[in-house]
């Protein structure tokens, strides 16, 4: 060796570092289910990539590139503790590297479910990209994870507002599609929850034009016309919405995509049982419970969820003994999942297909049992309109309280 | 657990005489069958008495039809008197055979049931042993000696259902620890007394030091997660996925290997964890340290190989190197290594691959020096010995390894970090393994290649220069 070890050792942490950025250019669905074997690789090699100067910002560039596949099998943890210390240690630094830096820190907060860190963090980003040259797409890039960030905490307005700032950057950016699209997304998703359904479907339609015809992402086209699909129920166009649940479930047949997959039949599902068509409903929800991939995916609040569903069709065509079964495989599932505020839901639900069955008592035991579980969030809005019908229950089925 | 062939005949006229039966309980059903549990795995959501019953039937019926292929009339004697559920006089009638023809009939055909469905699990054993085997990481021994006996004792404790379900080989550094549960493990899987074995390493980054054991707990719970429920998604949280991971090691019996656990604090929350998870289920560790004494802990100390099994070694390997003198050495030459190294087998290895390139008596008064050295030292010696007869090419793969991080490197990866071109990558490679510097990992269809926990300290202290740094 002619150079020095150390020099050899960054020179090949920056080999490696390139090698992987351009191997990782395009992350389609197969590319990320390839990797899972070098993810630890990739991890170790951006801990060291993010050690030295010489290499930092390649090592912040690949991270930023890779995402999705931090998303997909996380250790973000891991992620997180290695970029907060290069933070730490660059402190007052304003570069666009340390901009980089901060943004990542951001997104691993999101992803770790430390959303008030987040913003905070977030907010740091936005004063060091004010300071960056020609920064409007970084801007842009801000605003939109801001805005993500308070649609997770249901903040709609300042959601909203965010997103709406970096819509009007972007207006002016052409060349930036992937971002845009997800903008779009983004103000499509916060308009359904705030109920303003005409402009919801402006954005979507526009969001799925740009996927479509670029076709950046088939999960996220997906996921869009799954959102789509709910503005329209909404509004009551039932053909519509249907159609786009099946758009989003044939782009998905050919992929290995599980989890879009069975949230996509639970739309559907959910749709039918919206529409008073119970027995389709039982059909789609059967089908998800009788077949591998829900339980494939070990997801206890997808399983819950759809046992629950199944569940409550049932009951709506007054198929009680059935819907109990189901019902009471939901409840353990919430259970094992910790889902408190759920699990009391589908007590409350199994305790009515009781009453009806006139087994006072069983239903008696569940109301009393789901009153105490909601009763321990006096906070949550959703619990405690649960509390107030499982007291009408309580009282009607004339239970000791 | 073996199958004995008298036991799986009784076992199958039992099953034969519950077809119809389903309820909670084992009867008549044979449930201890691989091609039973594979029915269930591949086609059943739920294991309910119901879906037992079909499978076991599943079998029975695959087994009739083939011995129908035998002999039509033994194999519509068990149709008739098990799955249409006749009596023997109205089989006997409808056959046009005496009552008495009937009875030795049925006994005949149940026992040629059981020899086919006999061959038939031997041959899904076989299948299933060489695909538990293919998930192991590869062997990276060609022989092991003097660890008979540390086999058999870490065998018999792992196949039994009782206590212990935690078990810990403990070692020095390069003593064969990982060899050893290798070792163990391949022979475990022939008792076929798990559903599944998982074989983890643990990579401890030195970010980890001031807080190992919660570090050490995150990546086993994260490791344990992407084997044991490979379809996550991002979805769960760090709670939901330590539930799930509970409930499937609870549900049938896994052996988790956790090789590497350096632990060199208190591991009390981290064994309270591995106790808890246990139970039918059952954890064999590798570690330097002692991990305390808990109920339920078994530790079995690796003990350094006697001078007779070093001498074994000393020869199967220089006899792999094509170092003839050391191949044909004498008690008394192999002695005298012994007596400086020890018996550590990864030590032994390191001084045989240098023989082969210096001479002996000048490797042993080097090492001489450090006699009374901590083995810390002893290593470093002969690490650096190693190093200065190391060609250029290898010098400069070696070095680049520590950016794995103890994880297995692609080929790519490694030519591309180390800047060497294809024709000089694999001579340096070839170099390297021989040297015992280089572990082999991977599949035969995809090599990989990891260092040794020794060596990347000596090329992170030695030769880097990060003595006491962190990354």
């Amino acid at each position: 060796m002619t150079q020095s070890a150390q020099t050899h050792f960054i020179q090949a942490t920056n080999n490696v570092l390139t090698r992987w950025q351009s191997k990782t250019q395009a992350l389609s669905d197969d590319l990320l289910a390839s990797l899972q074997p070098e993810y630890a690789l990739i991890l170790s090699y951006t801990q060291y990539g993010l050690r030295w100067a010489e290499t930092r910002e390649t090592a912040v560039a690949l991270i930023e590139q890779i995402y999705p596949l931090i998303e997909l099998y996380g250790r973000w943890e891991q992620w997180l503790t290695n970029v907060e210390k290069v933070i730490t240690e660059l402190e007052n630094d304003k570069s666009l590297t340390m901009f980089k830096l901060v943004r990542c820190q951001s997104r691993l907060l999101f992803w770790t479910r430390q959303t008030d860190k987040a913003k905070r963090v977030n907010s740091q980003a936005l004063i060091i990209a004010s300071g960056l040259e020609d920064n409007r797409l970084y801007m842009a890039q801000t605003y939109l994870e801001m805005s993500m960030l308070h649609l997770q905490c249901q903040e709609l307005a300042e959601a909203r507002a965010y997103g709406e700032k970096s819509l009007g950057i972007l207006e002016k950016m052409p060349d930036e599609i992937v971002l845009k699209a997800t903008t779009l997304g983004i103000l499509g998703h916060i308009a359904l929850e705030q109920h303003r359904f005409e402009q919801a479907i402006v954005y979507l339609e526009q969001a799925i034009e740009y996927q479509a015809t670029f076709l950046i992402s088939i999960a996220n086209l997906a996921r869009m016309y799954n959102v789509l699909g709910v503005v329209h129920q909404n509004l009551g166009a039932s053909e519509l919405a249907e159609q786009q649940f099946e758009k989003a479930s044939t782009l998905l047949e050919p992929t290995n995509n599980l989890i879009d997959k069975v949230r996509t039949q639970v739309n559907l599902g959910w749709f039918y049982y919206e529409q008073k068509n119970y027995s389709q409903a039982e059909q789609v929800f059967d089908r998800l419970v009788q077949g591998k991939t829900l339980w494939q995916l070990e997801n206890t609040h997808l399983q819950a969820s759809t046992m629950q569903n199944l569940g409550n069709s049932l009951v709506a065509m007054s198929r009680y003994r059935e819907a109990e079964d189901y019902l009471t495989r939901s409840i353990e599932l919430w259970s094992i999942g910790n889902d408190k505020i759920n699990h009391a839901n589908t007590l409350g639900t199994r305790g009515e297909a009781r009453a009806k069955q006139r087994d006072k008592n069983g239903a008696c035991k569940d109301f009393r049992e789901a009153l105490e579980l909601v009763n321990a969030y006096p906070e949550n809005k959703r619990a405690q309109t649960l509390a107030k019908r499982f007291t009408r229950q309580l009282i009607k089925q004339g239970c000791k309280l | 657990m073996q199958i004995e062939f008298g036991e799986l005949r009784t076992a199958i006229h039992n099953a034969l005489r519950s077809w119809n039966r389903v309820d909670d309980g084992n009867e008549g059903l044979l449930e201890e069958l691989l091609l039973v549990q594979a029915i269930l795995q591949e086609e059943m959501i739920e294991a309910t008495p119901t879906a037992r019953r079909l499978a076991t039937n599943r079998v029975l019926r695959d087994g009739i039809e083939a011995l129908g292929r035998q002999s039509d009339r033994d194999s519509e004697i068990l149709s008739r008197r098990f799955m249409d559920g006749e009596i023997i006089s109205n089989v006997a009638l409808q056959m046009g055979l005496s009552d008495d023809q009937i009875k030795r009939g049925q006994k005949r055909a149940i026992t040629q049931l059981t020899h086919i469905i006999f061959e038939q699990e031997q041959r899904k054993r076989e299948v299933v042993a060489q695909e538990i085997e293919g998930s192991l990481p590869p062997a990276t021994y060609s022989a092991l000696f003097g660890v008979d006996e540390a086999i058999d004792t870490l065998e018999s404790q792992i196949i039994q259902q009782s206590l212990p379900h935690v078990l810990a080989i403990i070692g020095l550094g390069g003593i064969g620890k990982t060899s050893l549960a290798d070792a163990v493990v391949r022979r475990v899987i022939r008792h076929f007394a798990f559903s599944e074995i998982v074989w983890l390493t643990i990579h401890a980054p030195i970010q980890w030091q001031d807080n190992y054991e919660n570090a050490a707990m995150e990546s086993l719970m994260t490791q344990l997660a992407q084997r044991l429920l490979p379809h996550v998604a991002s979805s769960i949280t760090p709670e939901q996925r330590n539930i799930q991971v509970r409930q499937a090691l609870k549900r049938s019996p896994h052996l988790i290997v956790v090789d590497n656990l350096e632990a060199e604090e208190d591991t009390a929350a981290l064994l309270a964890l591995l106790s808890d998870l246990a139970n039918p289920s059952k954890f064999l560790l590798t570690t330097r340290t002692r991990p305390g004494t808990p109920s339920g802990l078994f530790n079995y100390p690796m003990p350094e190989l006697t001078s007779h099994a070093a001498g074994d070694l000393i020869r199967h390997y220089a006899q792999q190197l094509g170092s003839s003198d050391l191949a044909t050495a004498t008690d008394e030459d192999t002695q005298r290594i012994y007596n400086l190294t020890g018996g550590n087998p990864l030590a032994l290895k390191l001084v045989i691959s240098l023989a082969s390139v210096l001479p002996l008596p000048h490797i042993l008064r080097d090492l001489v020096v450090v006699e009374t050295d901590a083995v810390g030292q002893l290593y470093r010696r002969i690490y650096h010995q190693v190093w200065q007869v190391l060609s250029d090419n290898s010098k400069a793969l070696l070095t680049i390894m520590p950016l794995a991080n103890g994880n297995p490197m692609t080929t790519e990866d490694m030519q591309t970090a180390s800047g060497l071109t294809a024709q000089q990558l694999w001579p340096a490679i070839t170099e390297l393994v021989n040297r015992s510097l280089l572990e082999t990992k991977g599949t035969t269809w995809e090599r990989r290649y990891a260092i040794h926990r020794l060596t990347e300290t000596f090329l992170q202290t030695d030769i880097l220069g990060w003595a006491g740094e962190s990354i």
